[in-house]
């Protein structure tokens, strides 16, 4: 089979708060550049689908030379070529993202399955997946925790509220993937990791599309709580903690 | 006449001996060069200057400084090496007198030594080998495992030494030796025969027989040298000469981009002295006693490790070495190296374990879970704590410290390390030592955001690729800076910085807190306090056993007025807190390390344990307040605290 | 003059909100429309113009829902349509833009239409900032629950469509609740562990908590990476919005992204030995301590009281 995961790299997203300012409709920070961790998912199913069917997978990205953190990372891991649709770093709008990386695709002669994060940590559009499937007319599954190969498709395990759904679907497919038991992804081989780095990435240049989403205004949100303290010594912490779940919450366990 | 006895007497055809030492010197130099064949397929390192080797060689092999820390074995194995020591140089004498017509079996010299000392070390060498198989037998320790070989070499020894005596006794009983008396023992023995009413023919078969049973039984003994254990004799002093003889990192630092393999997977990966070592252990299990890991049940004895690799050496010398060893068993260590410590004949096990989990880390991209983590994130963040939503100067907000800036002279600096910058436990420590370099009118300088993980974590995981990269980096950094000394308040970093990274090109002075701050303590910079309370201080195994700072630390708990109570463990003996080699950021079932440790330094009594290295001062908190006792600080502070309650007295 | 319309499932109260929010830009122009679960009959008063009904389904099956979509939409789609973010929006939302040949965005708190063109306003960098962005002549939009009041709606059945209910996604589907199946949703005390308790053990010591204040188990994401907790305990921007009464966060940071799950909440206390994270900022009340030294304690505190 062949797979082709889109990996996007973002701006760290557990960087402490504060070290992200935004500015001019952009984003800066002297933080590093990740793999977004649902890409990173992502690139995990692409590892195991490939190594299961004995087939190959690509790494696709797009953006500006920020992207190589993830493509550097899937070549680690095995991806049989790695690609950068060279575009102004920074946002982009979805639907025009979704149409390069079809070309893109294309470009790479196609595959049987598709696999994206569910939602980038930098604009959080989460709708890349979707509108690719869309562009494509292929089958989406969404939210997918665990994929294995089962004869000429997969078989599949998707969140669904309070629990999860699995069964078969037929490819060409697209995947999103989530986090769970199946998607975690792996540590690349060090040999792999030097060798990676050797390889080269390709770069296709971005087409200029004026049209779709524009940023007008970009600003931190601020969210915060005038936070008490229970301070002393661990007892009285204790005490103090439990006597303001106490307040909170009519009826708990102990007096009151 | 001048004393003397007549050698080979009452052997007639003696010459025949000649038989079976020659085939002892076949079996014995084959076996030598089956072992020699396995060292020599090892990686060769240069071996730098000599006299520190030779020197080790002298107080480890010759005095077996090590050997006699454990007193009544310790002792008893200098007199068997002492007392078989002198019998091979009698034998030689007599060698000399037949083989070489030299007449030195006579006069003075006969008498007080071919006799008199002779008998002495025999009965020495007895009593050594009663004390051995009784405390083996009868007392039964841990360490020592009870297999039939560990009976038969003691007991053949001591069938030697007693059929000597019995030929002695035999001799002097049937020639009326005049000068019998000399040997004491032999002596005692043939009035025994003489009770006995021993016929002076019978007397002589038994002797003749017993005679070559002796012989027979001495050179098969000889013989069996290189396939035992006793191989130590010759192979301990070598692998004491050929171990590291500084207290620099023993890690070495391969050039990957060329290595045919990352990390060592089969024999030929490892160094001729690690196979060495092999060969080596004397399986005293001193290093098994002293080892945390084995301690809390994990699957990890460093003598097993040494003897499953020999097994594995031996039996199937091209095969991969997972097989000899498992990962758990990898992962376990800690690195604190209280094995080398202990270790008579300086076997290195570290190395070893750190070359083998490179194999696992880079070939294969196996890292316990937890450091995997860490790991990562000194990769993708440039510290191993991943969560932590500090930056690198959150510490120190406030303090009113200055980040070094490009193109601007460096005299102090504090070179913080991650769990001074990210750790919550450790920034309050950070706090303390920056206010007392800031109290002593200091110009301390931090490197804040362009310091980055020294790579340790990463080189004790195995991942050494990552480290030469961190490495690299920070030398290029340290060497722009050009500071005048660093000081940091981490081992890690001080072992890194000060060590391991002159493999990288650097030379830089380096110190730890301690020392700092005791200096400082010894110059008046900062005046000493008074009434502080009863402390017990953890020796930090990379401050201690790498670094060699034992007193430091102490001094400056005594400039804090503070009235020290040692652990039993302390000094180069110290016992690990369990965060070494990667620990402090893994899971640890139960029971753990840092209980073992929390629960010795609370049986001290003391009000506070102190220590002087952010992971320790962690991994004791947690086990103090587990084991329901004191309060653990830093070093800095607790003299912080003592200091500026003083100012604040004035 | 923008097409606005809306498409909505069942009538809960985000399907009223984003209902409503279409009937404020498009006016009673606006095209609304309803998948309908089988029996349909109480959905009337939803006040949409037309339905799907769909049988049998009880998970949002996005091969289904999807169909039922562009049953619903048919040829000429409107400019503008709103979803409500959520379940319906994951299945569906950017896979039919896509077949339409529109934008889409989600997460969206405000929709206005100025001189033509749509600007909508988003959550970015997992809750840090807030983008606004001019989105052209038409999008597709998740709506964010909340973000909209929901008003009074006119009482008309809708106009039920033929539809011919296509296989669902997967073939020889199994649906699988999780043990710990809690509707986190609806919770009035949620207790919620993060990467600090540092093993699965201590993850299980929150169950007792959760017992005795009679809450449900929340988790941050890296809890459950770690295998301590299942995806569907998840509170976040990917996982659960919640809103209890009280949200008990122990050993989280407080990354933007969990914050945006559970913000709503009424009384935020959160338990962390690090002074300085993050989530004290979010908290009403906040203990600084190790959850592993504080629990024996808390545990005898709430016994005894
Ligand atoms: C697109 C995207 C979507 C995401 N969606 C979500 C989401 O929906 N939900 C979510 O939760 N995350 C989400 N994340 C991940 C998020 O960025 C954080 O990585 C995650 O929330 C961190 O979880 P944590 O707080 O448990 O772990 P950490 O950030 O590692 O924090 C652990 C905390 O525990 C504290 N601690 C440690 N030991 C103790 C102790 N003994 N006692 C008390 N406290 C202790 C530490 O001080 C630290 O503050 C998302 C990320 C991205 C990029
Ligand atoms: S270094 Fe320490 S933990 Fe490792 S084997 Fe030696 S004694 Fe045991
Ligand atoms: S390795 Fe050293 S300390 Fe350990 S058993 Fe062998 S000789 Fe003794």
């Amino acid at each position: 089979m062949r797979a082709i995961a889109f990996v996007k790299s973002i701006l760290d997203p557990e960087a402490p708060p504060g070290a992200i300012r935004f500015d001019a409709g952009k984003a800066l920070g002297d933080v590093p550049q990740v793999l977004g961790p649902y890409e990173g998912n992502a690139l995990e199913l692409a590892v195991q689908i490939a190594e299961a069917s004995q087939g190959e997978f690509r790494a696709v990205a797009l953006g500006g030379p920020e992207q190589e953190a993830g493509l550097r990372k899937a070549l680690a891991l095995g991806a049989a070529q790695a690609m950068r649709v060279d575009v102004p770093s920074g946002f982009h709008d979805p639907l025009d993202t979704a149409r390069q990386l079809k070309a893109a695709a294309d470009a790479l002669g196609g595959a049987d399955v598709y696999l994206f994060g569910r939602q980038a940590g930098d604009w959080d559009q989460g709708v890349t997946a979707g509108l690719f499937a869309g562009l494509a007319g292929l089958p989406l599954v969404p939210l997918v925790q665990a994929a294995e190969v089962a004869g000429a498709g997969l078989k599949v395990r998707r969140e669904i509220a309070g629990g999860y759904e699995e069964g078969e679907i037929a490819v060409p497919c697209v995947l999103s993937a989530s986090n769970g038991p199946g998607t975690l992804l792996r540590l690349p081989k060090v040999k792999d990791v030097m060798l990676a780095n050797r390889k080269p990435i390709e770069l296709r240049a971005g087409a200029q599309s004026g049209a779709g989403f524009r940023v007008s205004d970009l600003k931190a949100s601020v969210t915060s709580r005038a936070g008490r303290r229970i301070e002393g010594d661990l007892k009285a912490q204790a005490e103090g903690l439990a006597q303001e779940l106490r307040r909170a919450i009519p009826g708990i366990g102990g007096g009151a | 006449m001048t004393p003397h006895r007549v050698v080979y007497w009452n052997i007639p055809g003696h010459a025949w001996m000649y038989l079976p030492f020659a085939i002892l010197v076949i079996v014995f130099g084959y076996g030598v060069y089956r072992r020699y064949r396995v060292w020599s397929i090892g990686q060769r390192r240069p071996l730098g200057p000599l006299r520190p080797r030779l020197g080790r060689l002298l107080r480890h092999a010759g005095l077996q400084s090590r050997v006699v820390k454990r007193r009544m074995q310790g002792y008893a194995h200098v007199a068997l090496a002492v007392a078989f020591g002198l019998l091979f140089i009698g034998t030689l004498v007599v060698m000399l007198n037949s083989d070489f017509g030299l007449p030195v079996m006579q006069g003075a010299f006969y008498l007080w030594f071919e006799s008199f000392t002779l008998d002495v070390a025999g009965l020495a060498g007895i009593i050594a080998l009663c004390v051995f198989l009784w405390r083996r037998y009868g007392l039964k320790p841990k360490g020592l495992s009870r297999q039939w070989p560990d009976f038969f070499v003691p007991f053949s020894l001591l069938v030697i030494l007693i059929t000597g005596f019995m030929l002695q006794s035999l001799r002097i009983y049937a020639t009326h030796d005049p000068w019998g008396g000399y040997s004491f023992v032999g002596y005692a023995l043939a009035s025994l025969w003489g009770a006995l009413h021993l016929g002076i023919p019978a007397a002589l078969v038994i002797h003749r027989s017993l005679w070559w049973f002796h012989l027979l039984l001495a050179f098969s003994f000889l013989a069996a040298i290189p396939y035992s254990k006793l191989f130590h004799l010759f192979t301990g002093p070598l692998a004491i000469f050929l171990s590291e003889p500084t207290r620099a990192s023993g890690l070495d630092s391969p050039n990957l981009e060329t290595a045919e393999r990352l990390g060592a997977n089969f024999l030929s990966d490892l160094t001729v002295k690690d196979l060495v070592d092999l060969d080596a252990c004397t399986e005293c299990g001193r290093c098994q006693d002293v080892c945390p890991a084995f301690a809390s049940g994990k699957p990890l004895s460093p003598k097993q490790l040494i003897l499953d690799l020999r097994e594995h050496a031996h039996t199937r010398p091209s095969e991969p070495l997972q097989l000899a060893i498992k990962d758990e068993t990898l992962f376990a260590c800690t690195t604190c190296r209280a094995c080398q410590e202990a270790c008579p004949v300086d076997i290195e096990h570290v190395p070893k374990i750190v070359a083998m989990r490179r194999f696992r880390a880079m070939e294969e991209g196996e890292i316990p879970a937890g450091l995997a983590e860490a790991v990562q994130g000194i990769e993708e963040r440039g510290h191993p704590f991943r969560g932590s939503q500090a930056s690198r100067t959150t510490w120190m907000d406030g303090l009113g410290i200055h980040e070094w800036e490009p193109g601007t002279p460096c005299d102090t600096l504090l070179w913080v390390g991650c769990a001074g910058a990210f750790d919550p436990r450790a920034q309050k420590a950070a706090r303390a030592l920056a206010n007392l370099l800031l109290s002593m009118g200091e110009d301390v300088q931090v490197l804040g955001r362009r310091e980055s993980c020294t790579g340790d974590p990463a080189r004790r995981a195995g991942q050494e690729y990552l480290y030469q990269i961190q490495a690299q980096q920070n030398v290029e950094l340290l060497q722009q800076v050009a500071p005048r000394r660093i000081v940091t308040m981490c081992p890690h970093c001080l072992q890194q910085i000060k060590n391991e990274y002159r493999d990288f090109g650097a030379d830089f002075e380096v110190v730890h807190h301690s020392e700092y701050l005791s200096t400082a303590l010894i110059t008046g910079r900062i005046s000493r306090a008074a009434g502080g309370k009863r402390v017990t201080y953890h020796d930090p195994c990379y401050l201690g056993r790498y670094n060699g700072v034992i007193d430091a630390p102490r001094e400056v708990l005594a400039g804090a007025g503070m009235d020290l109570t040692e652990m039993p463990r302390h000094g180069t003996d110290s016992f690990c807190c369990g965060a070494g080699g990667g620990w402090a950021f893994r899971e640890e079932g139960a029971p753990r390390v840092n209980r073992l440790r929390a629960k010795e330094a609370v049986d001290t009594g003391a009000e506070v344990v102190a220590t002087a290295c952010p992971f320790c001062l962690n991994m004791m908190s947690d086990g103090v307040r587990a084991e329901g006792g004191a309060e653990v600080q830093d070093i800095a502070e607790i003299l912080w605290e003592q200091v500026s309650s003083t100012l604040v007295k004035d | 003059m923008m097409r606005v319309g809306a498409l909505v499932r069942g009538d809960d109260q985000s399907a009223l909100e984003v209902l409503s929010l279409a009937r404020a830009l498009g006016g009673d122009a606006a095209e609304t429309y309803l998948i309908l679960a089988a029996p349909a009959a109480q959905h009337a008063a939803a006040g949409a113009a037309r339905a799907v009904v769909l049988e049998g389904i009880a998970d949002a099956d996005p091969a289904q829902l999807l169909a039922a979509a562009q049953a619903l939409i048919g040829a000429a789609p409107p400019d503008v349509l709103l979803i409500p973010d959520g379940p319906l929006f994951e299945a569906v939302g950017a896979q039919l833009a896509g077949s339409i040949d529109r934008p889409a965005a989600r997460d969206v708190g405000s929709v206005a239409i100025e001189d033509g063109r749509l600007q909508i306003v988003k959550g970015a960098f997992g809750g840090k900032a807030e983008v606004t962005l001019d989105a052209g002549e038409g999008a597709v939009l998740g709506v964010r629950q909340g973000a909209h009041q929901a008003d009074e709606l006119p009482q008309a059945a809708p106009q039920v469509l033929e539809f011919a209910q296509p296989a669902p996604l997967l073939s020889g589907r199994r649906a699988v609740r999780d043990a710990s199946g809690e509707d986190l949703g609806r919770a009035k005390v949620i207790v919620s562990g993060g990467r600090g308790l540092g093993s699965a053990e201590a993850y299980r010591s929150l169950r007792e908590v959760a017992n005795l204040l009679g809450g449900a188990l929340g988790a941050s994401r890296a809890a459950v990476d770690e295998g301590w907790a299942s995806p569907s305990q998840q509170v976040g921007i990917t996982g659960q919005k919640v809103a209890p009464e009280v949200y008990l966060a122990i050993g989280i940071s407080g990354a933007s992204q969990h914050l945006s799950g559970m913000s709503g909440s009424k009384v935020v206390i959160a338990v962390n030995r690090d002074d300085k994270a993050p989530i004290f900022a979010a908290a009403d009340v906040g203990v600084v301590a190790d959850w592993q030294a504080l629990w024996p304690e808390l545990r005898r505190a709430l016994a005894g009281g």
